[in-house]
């Protein structure tokens, strides 16, 4: 376990460097000169020279990158260019807000998706299984702004049951939080769950055809007994990994999820400060997020390593 | 080819993309008015001259839907097509020489891959600008480590096989071999890959778009138009059916065709069925 752990974080550490690089040269692309873009028009030569070596930019890009890949770890992300206020604070107040919609959509597609998949499997190739895959091609297809619209259309619009959108805090009005979050939620799980359901179902039919499985069966197992536990069990580590790797698709779908009900969270704070041209808060929210994907698939892995014991020697 | 045609699901998807393609592009001769025309009064409901009525500012709804499906296929189109032409080259190189080589452009589509993709596309629109071009682009890069892993993935289990020792004795170069021998054996899950990439390339172009950093307007995209309508939605609640649903259908049978082309593909899955 000990070396499989010191492998997987040198890999982390490796990809990690290429998601700063990435970050790094993207935002470097940047077109005009970020010193001009400080001082307003017509700045004088000397002005620009004087912003640009406080900003570090007269230096060479390697030096730039190591300046940056410092502060980054020294927990300085650098300021918003509207109001000062340090990246990482901005962030650290948004990043909650977003993972209450991430984790109670994976709970709320993990609950859908198991029955079901576990249903399509049992009967597959039967008109069950052929109407959840259909089902799930609806929830694979359909964009999520479309969903969050027409589900806002019906409960908002014609029902007046939910509100359309909008952030109340827990702590002051938690009636209100809890109805601000059924539509998000409801948005992010029905997405999800599509995906999870296709890949539990491909994983246990692919374990249903397994030796192994045979073999129990001709030892007369019951065929609950055989999905129950023999299936079951060896689709956990698929599952785990299927859950861990959908938080990417996750973090994409909440981007507008939130932009439609206004709420203040992570993607929302990035949608806002691309329009405002706030790039050092972009560039965080970037990295932020790309770092927390690779973190994600890590635990994930670690947690298939501990449920399955051949991942180890591998 | 033909055995698609037969399958009634991918029969009706193949017929409703060709239907969407012929609309988008035949666009100036089925409607009479143009996409930046103010034809009637706005927010108009359905009606036999204005088929889905009219938006905000008067323009009909019918006319936009078709000229934005242009700008959302050919999008997706080209976004696949950089996405293929990059994963390819790099998936060839990185699973034939192997090694360093091949760890380090492992580690940096791992690193492409842990950007969330609409997060990444974001990111290089607002730091590009946004436009039709740079669209394509972001897009593109998104999708370039899937086809790269599918394309490393059948290189390094084709490098040792017979023909491809055979091609070797016989003097093929490295190139040769790549492009010429392994290249054209992994076609089909490149085939399927293409079908589903161009199905979450129109996903996100539309995604963009709604957001405000794709296509810029007066030229109309489905993502904006839906943009637009979500404003309206308790006056024109059409307005941002239709919007979706064009989307929403264009993905859905790109989804479906991938599935059944992997379906007649795979010989794996035929075994099975």
């Amino acid at each position: 376990m000990v070396p499989m752990i010191a492998r997987k974080l040198l890999e982390l550490v490796l990809v990690i460097f290429f998601v700063t690089l990435i970050v790094f040269f993207t935002f470097r692309l940047l077109p005009g000169d970020p010193a001009l873009l400080k001082l307003g028009q017509d700045p004088t030569p000397e002005a620009v020279a004087a912003i640009r070596a406080e900003m570090g930019l007269d230096r060479p890009l390697l030096s730039q990158y190591l300046h940056w890949i410092g502060d980054l770890v020294r927990g300085d992300f650098g300021a918003s260019s509207l109001d000062g206020k340090p990246v990482l604070s901005l962030l650290a107040e948004k990043v909650p807000k977003t993972l209450e919609l991430a984790v109670l959509g994976t709970l709320l597609s993990l609950f859908i998706a198991i029955p079901a998949g576990v249903l399509a499997a049992v009967y597959r190739y039967s008109w069950v299984d052929r109407l959840m895959r259909s089902v799930s091609l609806f929830g694979f297809s359909v964009p999520a702004y479309w969903l969050a619209i027409l589900l806002m259309l019906i409960f908002a619009y014609k029902v007046h049951l939910l509100p359309a959108g909008g952030y109340a805090s827990l702590a002051e009005n938690p009636w209100l939080h809890l109805k601000g979050l059924v539509l998000p939620v409801l948005t992010v799980g029905i997405i999800n769950a599509a995906q999870v359901f296709r890949f539990l179902r491909s994983g246990m039919l692919d374990i249903v055809n397994q030796d192994y499985i045979r073999t129990a069966r001709a030892k007369g197992v019951s065929e609950a007994l055989v999905i129950g536990k023999h299936v079951a069990r060896n689709t956990l580590p698929g599952l785990v990994t299927v859950v861990t790797l959908n938080f990417s698709l996750l973090l994409s779908g909440m981007v507008i999820t939130e932009q439609i009900f206004a709420w203040p969270g992570l993607g929302w704070l990035m949608i806002q400060s691309i329009l405002s041209r706030d790039y050092e808060v972009v560039q965080g929210a970037v990295l932020l997020s790309a770092v927390f994907i690779v973190v994600m698939n890590l635990v994930g892995d670690l947690i298939n390593a501990m449920l399955d014991p051949r991942i180890k020697y591998n | 080819m033909k055995k698609l045609w037969k399958d009634p699901s991918s029969a009706f998807c193949l017929s409703f993309l060709l239907l969407i393609t012929l609309l988008a592009l035949l666009a100036p001769l089925l409607t009479p008015y143009r996409y930046d025309q103010i034809a009637a009064d706005p927010l108009l409901g359905a009606s036999w001259s204005h088929l889905f009525g009219t938006d905000e500012i008067g323009r009909d709804i019918f006319t936009r839907i078709v000229y934005a499906g242009q700008v959302s296929l050919l999008v997706g189109l080209c976004s696949t097509l950089i996405a293929l032409l990059f994963g390819v080259v790099l998936g060839l190189v990185s699973g034939y020489y192997g090694g360093a080589l091949d760890a380090l452009i492992s580690r940096f589509l791992d690193g492409l891959l842990a950007f969330p993709s609409i997060i990444l596309a974001l990111a290089v629109m607002a730091v590009l600008g946004p436009n039709i071009y740079n669209a394509m682009l972001a897009i593109g890069l998104v999708s370039v480590p899937i086809f790269a892993r599918i394309t490393r993935g059948s290189v390094l289990t084709m490098k040792s096989r017979e023909f491809v020792e055979a091609s070797r004795s016989m003097g093929a170069g490295d190139g040769r071999i790549m492009f010429g021998v392994i290249l054209p054996n992994s076609l089909s899950p490149l085939l399927v890959q293409f079908s589903l990439t161009f199905a979450s390339a129109v996903l996100i172009e539309a995604g963009l778009s709604f957001l405000g950093l794709g296509v810029q307007p007066p030229t109309p995209s489905w993502g904006s138009m839906l943009n637009a309508a979500k404003s309206y939605l308790t006056i024109s609640p059409l307005y941002s059916i239709v919007a979706g649903a064009a989307v929403f259908l264009t993905v859905l049978c790109l989804n479906l065709l991938g599935d059944s082309l992997r379906d007649h593909l795979d010989p794996r899955m035929n075994k099975r069925r």
